[in-house]
Order: C-alpha cells, then sequence, then structure tokens
C-alpha cells in the first residue's frame, strides 16, 4: 500500500465511495440554517442553533471521513481538487464583482453624497493595520503550504496555527471596528452606504472565517497523520483559497477605506 | 445499477457502510447513475406542479372577469409556475441527463466530486420544499413578485400585502438555495468533463451533449453568484431594513441589472442542454454523423460566451442610456448567427439520410421547428422600437414558451425516450409516445401561437383579467392549455407502464452508430441473447468512446 503513495493520485486507479451519509446530512444543514436564517429576525433568534449544530456536526464527518479514507483511497485525484478550487473561486469572484458593482452604482449615483453618515469616523488607520496583519497571514499559510511540500507535516501544523491566530486577530479587530461604527450610529439599516459597507465587508468576513474553518480542518488532518510530499491537494486549495480571501481584502481596502482619508 | 468497486484493486478498497439496498441505498448514494435518476424524478414531479399551476391560470383566463382564483392567488400562480418550471423543472432534468450520461460519454467512472454531486441533488430537494412550504399555511403564502422578482415590489415597498408575507421569503431563500445548488453542480460538470476524460477522448471529438453540459455549467459558475448577490440584498432589504434598492440609488435598476446579469445566461442555461441532445438524436436518426461538429461546438460556446453581453436587453424600457441599448440590440442579434449556424447544421445533419420517425426524433423536429419560432419572436424582441410595444404583453409569453416548451421540453422529451431503454433497460410504448408528440405539438401551438396575436394588438401580460375584445384568444388558448395538459397523461401512463412492463432491451436498440453512452451498458441480466458471464465483464471497467470522425 504504501508503494502507491509514491505515485501521483491522478496515476491510480479511482477508488470512490459508493455512499457516504454526509452529502445528506450536510444538505440537510444548509436547509435547516436558511431556515433559522429566514425565522430569525421574526424573533425566532434561537431557531439559528439546529443548523449551526447539524452544520458543524456535517463538517466534523465530511472532516473524519476524509481523515479515515485518506490511506486508503485516492479519490479522484489532485488535479480535480485543483480545478475545483479555481472554479469555486471564479464564483468568488463573481459574487464579489456583483458586491463591488453595488457600491460603485451607489458611487456613481450619489457621488461626492457616497459616503458614511455624518459623525462617523471610519478607521482607516487601524483596518490599515488589520490589512498588514491578513497579509502577514498570507505569508505564514505560504509557509506552511512549502512544508508539506517537502513533507514536512510539524512544520505545516506549525505555520497554519500562526495562520489562524493572525487571521482571528483579524476578525477580532473587524468585530470591534464593527461595535464602534454601530456605537457611533451606523448599522446596516443606516441608508445605502452603509448596507454595501457591511455587505463588502461581511461577505469578506464571513469568507475569512471559512478560510480558518478550512485552514483548521487541514490542521486537523495532518495532525491525524495526512498528507506527504506527494498528496496535500487539500492543503493547497486551502491555501490558494487563503490567498484569494487575501486579495480580496486589498482591493476591498483600497475602493472602499482609502477614498475615505 | 452501481458497480462494486473493481476486486483488482481491492487492497485500496473501503467497503462502505452504507452501500445497502432499500431506501438508504438511494439517500446515501453517491453513484452519478443513480443521482441522474433522482434528478429525474424530481424534475417531473415539479413538471406536473407547474404544469397544474398553469392550466389553473389558463382556466382563470378563459373568460373575462375573475373566475376561478383570487388577484392574489393568480399572483402567487404565475409566480410558481415561472420559478418551478426553471428552477425546478428545466434545470433538474437536464442535470439529470448530465450526470446519468456525461461520464459514460467521456468513459469517467463518475463524476469529480461523488459527495458534491450527492449534497447538490438534496440541497435542489430542499429548495424546492422550501418554496412551496406556503401550501401548507396560507397565511406563510408564496412568492408573488413574478419570477423576476422585481424591487421595489419584491422588496415589500408597496401596498400589497401578499408580497409583505413570509412566503416572498421562503421564495427569495429557496431560490438562493437552489443558487448554491446549482453552483456546486456546476462547478462537478466542468472538473468532470475537463479533468475526467478517459484517454483518447478529447474536446474535439468528445459528443456535443458533453459540450453543451461544460458550455451550460460554465454560465452557472459565472452566472449564478450574481443572482446569489441580489437575493441577498432583497432579504436583507425585508428583513433587515438595508437600502440596496432604495430609490436614491436607483435600486429598481440596479436590481434589474443584477437579475438579468444572471437572468439572461440563465435562459441559455436552460437550453443549451436541450440541443445538446438534440445534436445526438438527429445524427442517430437520420444514420449519419452531425454535420459540422466543429461549428456545432464552438456555436455552443459562442452562444454561451454572447449570453453575457446581452442582459439589458430586458430592460429597453427602464430608462437606460440609449447608446447602451444600441450595444445590447446589436449583441442580442449576434446571438442569432451562432443559433443559425446550429440550425442548418441539423439541419444539413438530416439532409439526405434515412429518417426514422420514432419518437425521440420527433420530438428533435418539433424542437426545431418550435425554438425557430421562439428564436425569431426573440429577434423582434431585440429590436428597441419593437420592444418599446411588445414589452409586457403577451407577446413575451408567447415567445418565451416557445423557446423554453418547444426548445427545453421537447428536447427534454427528445432524450427521455432516446436514453429510456439504455436507463431502464425497457422499450416505451413507441404508438403512444407518437401520439403524446402529435397532441403536444398541436396543443402546445393552439395554446401559444394565439399569444402572439393577443400581444400585438396589446394584451398585457400577469393579469387575471383582460378586456373583452381578447376573449375569443384567451379561451382558445385555455382549451389549448387543457388539451397539453391531457397530452401530458400519454407520457406518464407510458413510461410508468413500461418501467415494469416494456419488452426488455438487450443493448442499443436503435441501430447504426454506438454511441458511447450505449458501449460499456450491463443490459439486464434476463435480456434475451446476453450470456450471464458478459453482463459482468461488460460493466468491469467503461470503455473510452472511440474517436469520432
Amino acid at each position: 500500500m504504501a508503494a502507491s503513495h509514491t505515485r501521483h493520485a491522478h496515476e491510480e486507479e479511482l477508488n470512490l465511495p459508493h455512499g457516504s451519509s454526509t452529502p445528506i446530512v450536510a444538505a440537510a444543514a444548509i436547509g435547516l440554517l436558511y431556515i433559522g436564517v429566514m425565522l430569525a429576525p421574526k424573533g425566532y433568534l434561537w431557531l439559528l442553533a439546529p443548523g449551526v449544530l447539524l452544520g458543524l456536526y456535517a463538517v466534523y464527518v465530511v472532516s473524519r471521513e476524509d481523515a479515515t479514507w485518506w490511506e486508503h483511497r485516492v479519490g479522484t485525484g489532485h488535479p480535480n481538487t485543483w480545478y475545483g478550487i479555481l472554479f469555486l473561486l471564479g464564483t468568488e469572484v463573481m459574487l464579489f464583482g456583483a458586491l463591488f458593482a453595488n457600491y460603485f452604482n451607489g458611487l456613481a449615483i450619489q457621488g461626492a453624497a457616497w459616503h458614511p453618515p455624518a459623525g462617523v469616523h471610519m478607521p482607516v488607520e487601524i483596518v490599515g493595520i488589520n490589512t498588514i496583519i491578513l497579509l502577514a497571514s498570507g505569508a505564514t499559510m505560504h509557509v506552511g503550504h512549502g512544508a508539506i511540500r517537502r513533507g514536512d507535516r510539524n512544520g505545516m501544523v506549525k505555520w497554519c496555527l500562526a495562520t489562524i491566530v493572525l487571521g482571528s486577530i483579524f476578525i477580532a479587530v473587524q468585530v470591534k471596528e464593527y461595535l464602534d461604527l454601530f456605537a457611533e450610529g451606523m448599522t446596516v439599516d443606516s441608508g445605502p452606504f452603509a448596507s454595501a459597507f457591511y455587505a463588502l465587508t461581511g461577505t469578506h468576513g464571513a469568507h475569512v472565517i471559512g478560510g480558518l474553518a478550512l485552514i483548521a480542518i487541514v490542521t486537523w488532518r495532518a495532525m491525524q497523520g495526512n498528507f506527504d510530499e506527494r498528496r496535500h491537494a487539500a492543503v493547497e486549495v486551502t491555501a490558494v483559497y487563503w490567498h484569494f480571501v487575501d486579495v480580496v481584502w486589498v482591493v476591498l481596502y483600497a475602493v472602499v477605506y482609502l477614498r475615505l482619508i | 445499477m452501481a458497480e462494486a468497486a473493481s476486486d483488482a484493486h481491492g487492497e485500496h478498497h473501503v467497503e462502505s457502510p452504507y452501500r445497502s439496498s432499500g431506501w438508504r441505498r438511494w439517500l446515501f448514494t453517491t453513484d452519478h447513475k443513480e443521482i441522474g435518476a433522482m434528478y429525474l424524478w424530481l424534475a417531473f414531479f415539479f413538471f406536473v406542479v407547474g404544469g397544474i399551476l398553469a392550466i389553473l391560470m389558463r382556466l382563470e383566463l378563459a373568460s373575462p372577469g375573475r373566475d376561478l382564483l383570487s388577484q392574489q392567488a393568480y399572483n402567487e400562480f404565475f409566480t410558481m409556475h415561472g420559478t418551478t418550471m426553471i428552477f425546478l423543472w428545466t434545470m433538474p432534468v437536464f442535470a439529470g441527463f448530465g450526470n446519468y450520461l456525461v461520464p459514460l460519454m467521456i468513459g469517467a467512472k463518475d463524476m469529480a466530486f461523488p459527495r458534491i454531486n450527492a449534497i447538490s441533488f438534496w440541497l435542489l430537494f430542499i429548495g424546492g420544499a422550501l418554496l412551496f412550504v406556503g401550501v401548507l399555511n396560507p397565511t406563510i403564502g408564496q412568492g408573488a413578485a413574478g419570477w423576476t422578482g422585481y424591487a421595489p415590489l419584491s422588496a415589500g415597498a408597496g401596498a400589497d400585502a401578499a408580497v409583505k408575507r413570509l412566503g416572498m421569503d421562503t421564495w427569495i431563500l429557496g431560490l438562493h438555495i437552489l443558487g448554491v445548488a446549482s453552483t456546486l453542480g456546476a462547478l462537478n460538470f466542468v472538473v468532470t468533463i475537463l479533468k475526467m476524460r478517459a484517454p483518447g477522448v478529447t474536446f474535439h471529438n468528445m459528443p456535443l451533449m458533453v459540450w453543451a453540459q461544460f458550455t451550460t455549467a460554465l454560465l452557472l459558475v459565472f452566472a449564478t453568484p450574481t443572482l446569489t448577490a441580489a437575493l441577498t440584498f432583497l432579504w436583507m432589504d425585508r428583513n433587515l431594513g438595508t437600502r440596496f434598492f432604495a430609490p436614491e440609488v436607483a435600486g429598481p435598476v440596479l436590481w434589474q441589472n443584477l437579475f438579468w446579469f444572471f437572468g439572461h445566461p440563465e435562459v441559455y442555461i436552460l437550453i443549451l442542454p436541450a440541443m445538446g441532445i438534440v445534436s445526438e438524436v438527429i445524427p442517430k436518426f437520420s444514420g449519419r454523423p452531425i454535420f459540422g461538429y466543429k461549428a456545432m461546438a464552438y456555436s455552443i460556446l459562442a452562444i454561451g460566451f454572447l449570453g453575457f453581453t446581452v442582459w439589458a436587453h430586458h430592460m429597453f424600457v427602464t430608462g437606460i442610456d440609449v447608446r447602451a441599448r444600441i450595444v445590447f440590440m446589436i449583441n442580442t442579434m449576434i446571438i442569432g448567427v451562432p443559433t443559425g449556424i446550429k440550425m442548418f447544421n441539423w439541419l444539413a445533419t438530416m439532409w439526405g439520410g434515412r429518417i426514422q420517425f420514432r419518437a425521440p426524433m420527433l420530438f428533435a423536429i418539433g424542437f426545431l421547428s418550435m425554438f425557430l419560432i421562439g428564436g425569431i419572436d426573440g429577434v423582434f424582441l431585440a429590436s428597441i422600437p419593437v420592444d418599446y410595444a411588445l414589452s409586457e404583453t403577451y407577446w413575451v409569453v408567447s415567445h418565451i414558451h416557445y423557446v423554453l416548451f418547444g426548445g427545453a421540453v421537447m428536447g427534454a422529451f427528445a432524450g427521455l425516450y432516446y436514453w429510456f431503454p439504455r436507463m431502464t433497460g425497457r422499450m416505451y410504448n413507441e404508438r403512444v409516445a407518437v401520439l403524446h408528440f402529435l397532441f403536444t405539438l398541436i396543443a402546445m401551438n393552439m395554446v401559444f401561437m394565439v399569444m402572439h396575436n393577443l400581444g400585438v394588438e396589446g394584451m398585457p401580460r400577469r393579469y387575471y383579467d383582460y378586456l373583452p375584445e381578447f376573449a375569443a384568444g384567451n379561451l382558445l388558448a385555455t382549451a389549448g392549455a387543457v388539451l397539453l395538459g391531457a397530452s401530458q397523461l400519454l407520457f406518464f401512463g407510458n413510461i410508468l407502464w413500461s418501467l415494469r412492463n416494456g419488452p426488455v432491451v438487450a443493448g442499443d436498440p436503435w441501430g447504426g452508430e454506438v454511441r458511447p453512452e450505449w458501449r460499456n451498458w450491463r443490459p439486464r441480466p434476463s435480456a434475451p441473447g446476453v450470456p450471464a458471464a458478459a453482463v459482468g465483464a461488460l460493466s468491469a471497467t467503461p470503455l473510452p468512446p472511440e474517436r469520432d470522425r
């Protein structure tokens, strides 16, 4: 069995799962999440809980399935995962494209009036430092990715943990920024600029949290003994996703924040 | 249907605990053929639901005045009819054909991401349930702002109480889930076709059906996120007090831009797979290879690309800049060129062939003629001054139904009859199928042809009532709708009966060139003339399709 791992996955006979309970559990979790989101603003905030809990369980089950299968099967191969993430990022580009289109639509129509409500201070400097923290996390992720390419699983775990710390700092600062803005009176219902601002930064923040979850999963899998110098597609796509989230933030910072100096 | 993993590689094989029979098999399956079959079943279920909604609307419109439905019910019905037929019938039925056939056609063992494939199907199921949850409780209601959900009406800004109810939220979030499902499914198709082709299967010899599914998937990957964003904005405007579609930022036009940037590629998402099916059926039943393979393939790609450059032709009456209108008009008319190439190549394939008028071929010819009418209607609408007159009239209803019923539905029937033996191992009843075709063709023209006249005379769409001078045309359309609905009973009766009782087939029953998806087939063990030993051998490894001509 060990010999088979020295070859590239796509050179091997496909050995696919012939049944798995995870898809229907994951889909049910997504369905429950949507129902929770739908009813939360109607006064049933607690209804978010079932979707979140089942969602976490589904993520755990999928990750466990991946971790235990890693030894025994090659899936449909590394190129698939790679092309899958490239086209997934294509959808993300279009999603952020729509959010930026909404922002520029407001800018084009309102011109000089397209800014936060009077009296609200946008923390451009602190967010600039936060940008540097996020870029640093991109660097640590890159080093972690490089480590597993050399087969250094411990190095990868170390650098991925550093990435998680830096990414969490970024999220914490953003939460603090939101709380300050709420206190100063800019909430999601403070007009079109606030809507566009929270849509862009909130969607990005959700992607950062999703990226952190992915990094946590591959780190956990590495601790279980997954990944070597040839077979680490999951780490690779996680790194690519994380770099994409970094790049989007740089554009977002330039477009939304630097204009307000 | 699914084979066990090959014994030669048993050392890698992990026996999954879920590979079991009965209901568990269907809930836990990750096999592309089983998932494809489930897509088809669910799609045809929603075809019935959407059809019943349509017939009830036509009964309301049989005579002027309010007869059957309340104003609000009528709004809900046309909204849910459009949403159902587009998102829960046409897209899933072609996803079903794609799931079942694309891996067979390219010699792949399964889709690239089998588990994501299953998630995509179950999300379709959940999204459809959410869209219709209002049926259970009238205080929830359903979406009532049209399938296009124009803001600010859909944002609940107007006086219409119907769109303020929870049903509008279930519509928004149901569609949102369907968007996620489509994106996941499309990613799967793109990667499968790019990276899972067997040795020797190239982009220049794979079946045109695969080209069509590939282009459709690309359109979904790049168009759906815009709908996702627009629906998210809409939901937030309704529930969190955001101001995305507020008048001070020209929100209503913003909604239309976002929606149609998705919505126009969407209509090609609906029709391209049907073109792919027809491109398989016509050569088979003409006894000739497809004429102009490469021109056909690149025309599909060209239609897909141009589909992203024409969205504002839905917005000529919104007052957007006239120079932009001209660009969108020209781009729209250019789409007629690759479409015309396809049309002529289908005809050239049939020219001089030995045509067998079997049910799949009849539906393919029905597709060509009806889609041609719908396409020409569309070129009329692309012309800015004509669009001013015809916008929001029954001409538009006629156009979309010639394209989507005459095109997509005819294509789906052609595919279903053609591959029914491949999927079930049994043959349907040909005579009933031909009757199904004839009645469908006649009835659909009764319903939709007269709508051209109604539209030109100025009857607006989306009203439950109309002026008395439109009464004769509406009565004819209603009679046609009832006949059209009844004709489908022939189809369902035929298919459901043949599933159990149709004659068993041992291989490709159509004769002529054996296409790749029939080659790696394990017929029923009970099939006459198939030695039992051959049954297992046939299933072991999928053969790569031979090089096309």
